[in-house]
């Protein structure tokens, strides 16, 4: 198993928003689905500990995210939907951080940065578009060598060449091993990605779909 | 008219509680009833006494202003555009309104010192505090009206028409200092000026006569102590501004060196005093200074318990303060308090960062 959740519950106040029993996905692409506000994103942010939440998350089959934060966080990366990063910061300073921090191979970070059309990277957050920020999340999201890569709305405010560009470093990630977790309200098979499974977030639970 | 003060109001309060919690401190917990007394004497009977109370409150409702011009320039706030549908009478009355809901402080503070004029008989001297509401608000309408008149919807703040001539170091702990400096000068300049005040204060009354270490030991740690709003607004820098850098592969131990030495380096303006007084050695000095950063440190791990709640905090701080205080007294030696203190520190941060429930707003 690549990534394997054990009760985990995620709540804001009074309010549950997760509680998932059990969940076990091997290699592959997923595709997680859900109307807005059922909690796709928090199960995103809970899985790349971001939000602290009950249970266990195990990926591998070694790294706890308790037990082995850093190197569970070093396998795995995650594309936010909204990503909102200091504005006083430039697309260049973050890479180089968030790169360091990763591990990445020398030179990963520059491939990324010219696949995906990074083109303000002197440039602050606060005077950069919606769709150069989300670039950048993108970039950030492939940094180092993770396993699972999970990518939460990721076409949303990107140009036509990003989007060919991000289905190219899918494939190119996805034949080197890494599992991916994609949500997205927006159909993407026919970008020629094989879905290995569909699953819905409904009831604070993930219902697995019949293949289409 | 909810949604005026919802959006534009509470914000400004909300995104400036670090500071306010800061003047909030140096105003209650520094200053006494008598010097209170002192300051609404000398505003009411002094020849210059009410230009400097209208400076003073000129300077804030400046600050109001700044925050109405800027806030409504960004992308999420173009629904306060509608405003200018509205009738002009009904649109004044609704900003008149709202500049009273921003000038809170200068209300309540006007009333104080009506209360002492009146118990002072002094009543003849108050009516510039009335004019000085009229004048103060209507500045804050103007500038809500210019704003709105003048619609700018992108958000410009941001765009320094500086730039260091080398490139950003990529530290966290630089980061961290220049976002506090950019974003958060104010709470910065009254930490500063609080610790400031109450080291001077306590390095002058060293002076009066022959003290052990124990004196400076618990006024200076009231003055480090005054940095707790810095360290708030630390917290949510590491935890609201920037919740994602909880995903990078960064030790915990990383993280609390991380955060300890930025408190260390917030901490060493106020140190520098010290040496300026030349009271104590070197020594002495870092005892001093590493018990004021182990008292931030221990705030600054709390704050990952409470999930920085800081309506919370207020009675552990001051409960720890009275404890310390003890402490001291009681001879326990400085060192030991602060190795103690940053030894515990760096348990409850471990014990306290994976469990932190976050705020959501």
């Amino acid at each position: 198993m690549v990534l394997e959740i054990q009760n985990i519950k995620q709540r804001y106040g009074s309010l549950e928003v997760l509680d998932i029993v059990s969940w076990k996905i091997g290699y592959g692409i997923y595709w997680i689905q859900g109307e807005n506000g059922a909690g796709k994103s928090t199960l995103f942010r809970s899985l790349a500990g971001i939000l602290p939440c009950s249970g266990n998350i195990i990926l591998d089959e070694k790294y706890d995210l308790k037990a082995n934060p850093v190197d569970f966080r070093l396998r795995l990366n995650l594309g936010e939907a909204e990503p909102l990063y200091p504005s006083f910061l430039t697309p260049a300073d973050l890479i180089s951080f968030v790169a360091e921090a990763k591990k990445s191979p020398p030179g990963q970070a520059e491939m990324l940065i010219d696949a995906l059309g990074i083109n303000y990277l002197k440039h602050t957050f606060g005077s950069c578009s919606s769709g150069m920020v989300k670039k950048v999340s993108l970039a950030l999201s492939f940094l180092g060598k993770p396993s699972v890569i999970i990518l939460d709305e990721p076409l949303i405010t990107i140009d036509k060449e990003a989007r060919e560009a991000l289905f190219g470093l899918i494939q190119q990630y996805h034949q080197n091993g890494v599992t991916f977790l994609i949500s997205s309200h927006q159909l993407f098979q026919q970008e020629g990605l094989t879905v290995t499974e569909s699953y819905a977030l409904k009831n604070k639970t993930l219902i697995q779909l019949p293949h289409e | 008219m909810k949604i005026l003060f919802i959006s534009t109001v509470q914000a400004f309060f909300r995104q400036r509680a670090g500071m306010f919690f800061v003047l909030l401190a140096v105003l209650f917990g520094f200053m006494g009833g008598r010097e209170h007394y002192g300051f609404a004497l000398f505003f009411l009977t002094d020849p210059f006494g009410m230009y400097y109370l209208a400076g003073i409150w000129l300077v804030y409702t400046l600050l109001c202003s700044q925050f109405v011009l800027n806030l409504w320039t960004h992308q999420e706030y173009a629904f306060i555009y509608h405003t200018t549908l509205w009738p002009f009478l009904k649109r004044s009355v609704r900003f008149i309104l709202m500049a009273f809901g921003f000038l809170q402080p200068i209300l309540y503070y006007g009333i104080y010192i009506v209360s002492i004029a009146r118990q002072d008989k002094l009543l003849n001297h108050i009516w510039p505090i009335f004019v000085f509401y009229i004048v103060l608000s209507l500045f804050l309408v103007l500038a809500a009206e210019w704003r709105i008149a003048h619609p700018k919807l992108f958000n410009s703040k941001n765009k320094s028409s500086f730039t260091w001539p080398f490139p950003r170091p990529v530290s966290w702990i630089y980061w961290s200092v220049e976002w506090l400096l950019r974003e958060k000068a104010l709470t910065v300049l009254f930490c500063k000026a609080g610790a400031g005040c109450v080291f001077i204060c306590t390095l002058i009354y060293y002076q009066t006569d022959v003290y052990d270490l124990r004196l400076p030991a618990i006024g200076l740690s009231l003055g480090y102590l005054l940095n707790i709003g810095l360290s708030y607004e630390l917290f949510g820098w590491e935890n609201e501004i920037w919740l994602w850098n909880r995903s990078l592969p960064i030790p915990l131990s990383t993280r609390f060196f991380r955060n300890l030495l930025t408190h260390a380096i917030l901490i060493t303006p106020e140190t520098l005093i010290v040496f300026r007084y030349d009271l104590f050695s070197i020594k002495e000095v870092l005892l001093l200074y590493f018990l004021g950063l182990s008292i931030l440190m221990i705030f600054q791990s709390y704050l990952y318990r409470r999930g920085g709640i800081l309506e919370d905090m207020m009675k552990p701080v001051l409960s720890g303060f009275v404890i310390l205080t003890f402490m001291i007294l009681y001879k326990v030696p400085v060192w030991a308090i602060s190795g103690t203190g940053l030894v515990a520190s760096y348990y409850l941060y471990a014990k306290w960062f994976a469990r932190t429930e976050i705020k959501t707003e």
